[in-house]
């Protein structure tokens, strides 16, 4: 049962995924990749982490991508040059960019110590199954309360949570500097 | 049940909690629409009557048969789609708008959890752990509904009601879900069930936790009125300056699903504001004889009530916001109260033992 809605939804998500690249219409690439953010919520689910699950829903698909819409919208950009123009000599940097992504897809896939990744707390990665796909169990289902996950953000990784916050800080300060008007000079 | 069908009986037990679950999906779908439907009914009569006149009073006794004219009207409609609009995104756009209306009244616990006939019976699809930001995501989720309506009709009428509408309901979604969260943070739980159940036992619900309780209630329900685009924060639907707003060039069945989800979107508004701030089915007790228990649903059935009226009676007294006064009210008012108001709770809750409230009576 598990294993099917797993692969419904991963077929899905791969599915949008490469439609969201292949789209040359920016407004489709961005709704394909809202369809992708809510396989993901599925994916979450079935591990058991509910709380991520919803906060995916709520903060990239409620959020991030509405804004994303909003850009498009205003910027009125939902059909951009075509690509032969804006890449140009960027195209071997691009490929550069592919394969070193690609490698560290590979790095991640086949490295052998998946739960031990900095980026997995050993709590949600199940020792036992090595691919760590259809989780079970007591760690996996206490992953997904919010008191699990505000333990470990704000103890473990609380230098990681506080530094992204400062980026995200500098962002906003960036944006309304760049966005102020100059009176004086006007 | 035991061996029928050469299933066993933890089988069955699956089966029947998924046919329970489809009939009350059922029930609360057609429930809500029933709903939106005499909602418009009374909103009309209402209306009426604040202005001095009578409403709509001759389809049926009392004008009762009124909205079944109506939706026999919108749907033998001609269904329109503009040449130059994005036929894909147009369609989707409205059900985008309606389904998530829709699907958040699972979490809404109606009433507390009894026995009826010796079997274990419950007023709400699912009770999950996370029940309150599941309302809030699906909620946030309704917005793609009016943003893609706004852009696939390649209007400008349509396209700024869009982009206003959006930006409206995403700034005062921050100060809704600051209110909550002094709620959340008094009840110590995400979990719905869990937040009206400690009200109920405290006997007092969160609202009247005085003066912070009140505070974020009020921020909560003016949030709310703006989420809906409803008057006086319809900025989205300015007849007078942007047409009908992001469905200008919706007619027909489609039109129809954005003016459902309006009516729906008030619904969820007005049961998750009773289960945050009016305790559910307070002052009915979670553990009472079973035919008091089955008062709850109709005490929180009035709570909801009482809040469509106020909507009504809202939009009947104040004049329409300016689109900046609006989003100053938002961000600058609302949102630093909301946040103060939050800080102060947290406070309180973390100096004091749980579930004592210093400031009450």
């Amino acid at each position: 049962m598990e294993f099917v809605v797993f692969a419904v939804f991963a077929a899905i998500s791969v599915t949008a995924a490469l439609f969201m690249v292949l789209q040359r219409n920016a407004m489709y690439s961005a709704l394909f990749l809202v369809l992708n953010f809510f396989c993901f919520a599925v994916f979450f689910i079935l591990l058991g982490a509910y709380f991520l699950a919803v906060v995916q829903v709520a903060v990239y698909a409620g959020a991030i991508m509405v804004l994303m819409l909003f850009v498009i919208m205003l910027l009125n950009v939902a059909y951009p040059e075509p690509l032969d123009k804006v890449l140009g000599f960027l195209r071997p940097f691009g490929v550069v960019t592919a394969v070193m992504f690609a490698a560290v897809l590979a790095g991640v896939g086949f490295g052998s110590k998946m739960g031990e990744n900095a980026s997995i707390p050993p709590r949600i990665a199940d020792p036992t199954s090595g691919a760590g796909i259809m989780l079970k169990g007591v760690g996996a289902a206490e992953a997904g309360h919010v008191q699990e996950v505000a333990a470990t953000l704000f103890s473990r990784y609380l230098f990681p949570f506080e530094v992204t916050s400062v980026l995200l800080l500098v962002a906003i300060l960036g944006a309304s500097v760049l966005v102020r008007k100059r009176t004086e000079h006007a | 049940m035991d061996g029928l069908f050469g299933l066993d009986g933890a089988t069955w037990d699956i089966i029947l909690a998924v046919i329970t679950a489809l009939i009350k999906a059922f029930v609360i779908v057609n429930g809500l629409l029933l709903a939106f439907a005499y909602m418009t009914l009374t909103e009309r009569k209402v209306l009426g009557r604040m202005q001095a006149r009578f409403g709509p009073n001759r389809v049926g006794p009392f004008g009762l048969l009124q909205p079944i004219a109506d939706g026999i009207k919108l749907a033998f409609k001609e269904d329109i789609t503009p040449r130059q609009a994005n036929f894909w995104v147009h369609t989707v756009a409205p059900m985008m708008a309606l389904i998530p209306a829709l699907i958040i009244f699972a979490v809404i616990p109606l009433g507390p959890e009894m026995r009826i006939l010796g079997q274990p019976w419950t007023w709400y699809v699912a009770k999950i752990n996370v029940g309150y930001l599941y309302a809030t995501a699906i909620a946030s989720v309704g917005v793609y509904g009016l943003v893609l309506a706004g852009w696939a009709s390649n209007s400008k009428y349509a396209l700024l009601g869009g982009l206003r509408a959006s930006a409206q309901v995403i700034s005062y979604e921050l100060a809704q879900g600051l209110a909550a969260m002094t709620a959340l943070v008094l009840a110590g739980s995400l979990n719905l069930y869990e937040i009206v159940n400690q009200q109920v036992a405290s006997g007092l619900p969160y609202a009247l936790y005085l003066p912070f309780g009140l505070v974020a209630f009020v921020i909560y329900v003016i949030a709310g009125v703006a989420e809906s685009n409803r008057s006086p924060f319809d900025m989205a639907e300015a007849e007078g300056e942007l047409g009908a707003g992001f469905h200008t060039e919706y007619s027909g069945f489609k039109w129809s699903m954005f003016f459902m989800a309006e009516y729906v979107n008030m619904i969820n508004i007005s049961a998750l504001a009773t289960v945050l701030f009016l305790g559910g089915w307070w002052p009915i007790p979670t553990d009472a004889p079973g035919f008091i228990q089955g008062l709850g649903p109709i005490v929180f059935l009035i709570k909801i009530g009482a809040f469509m009226f106020m909507f009504i009676w809202l939009r009947a007294t104040f004049p329409r916001l300016r689109f900046d006064r609006l989003m100053s009210l938002g961000w600058k008012v609302l949102l630093p109260i909301a946040l103060v108001n939050l800080l102060l709770t947290s406070a309180v809750v973390a100096l004091w033992p749980l579930g004592v409230w210093p400031f009450a009576q």
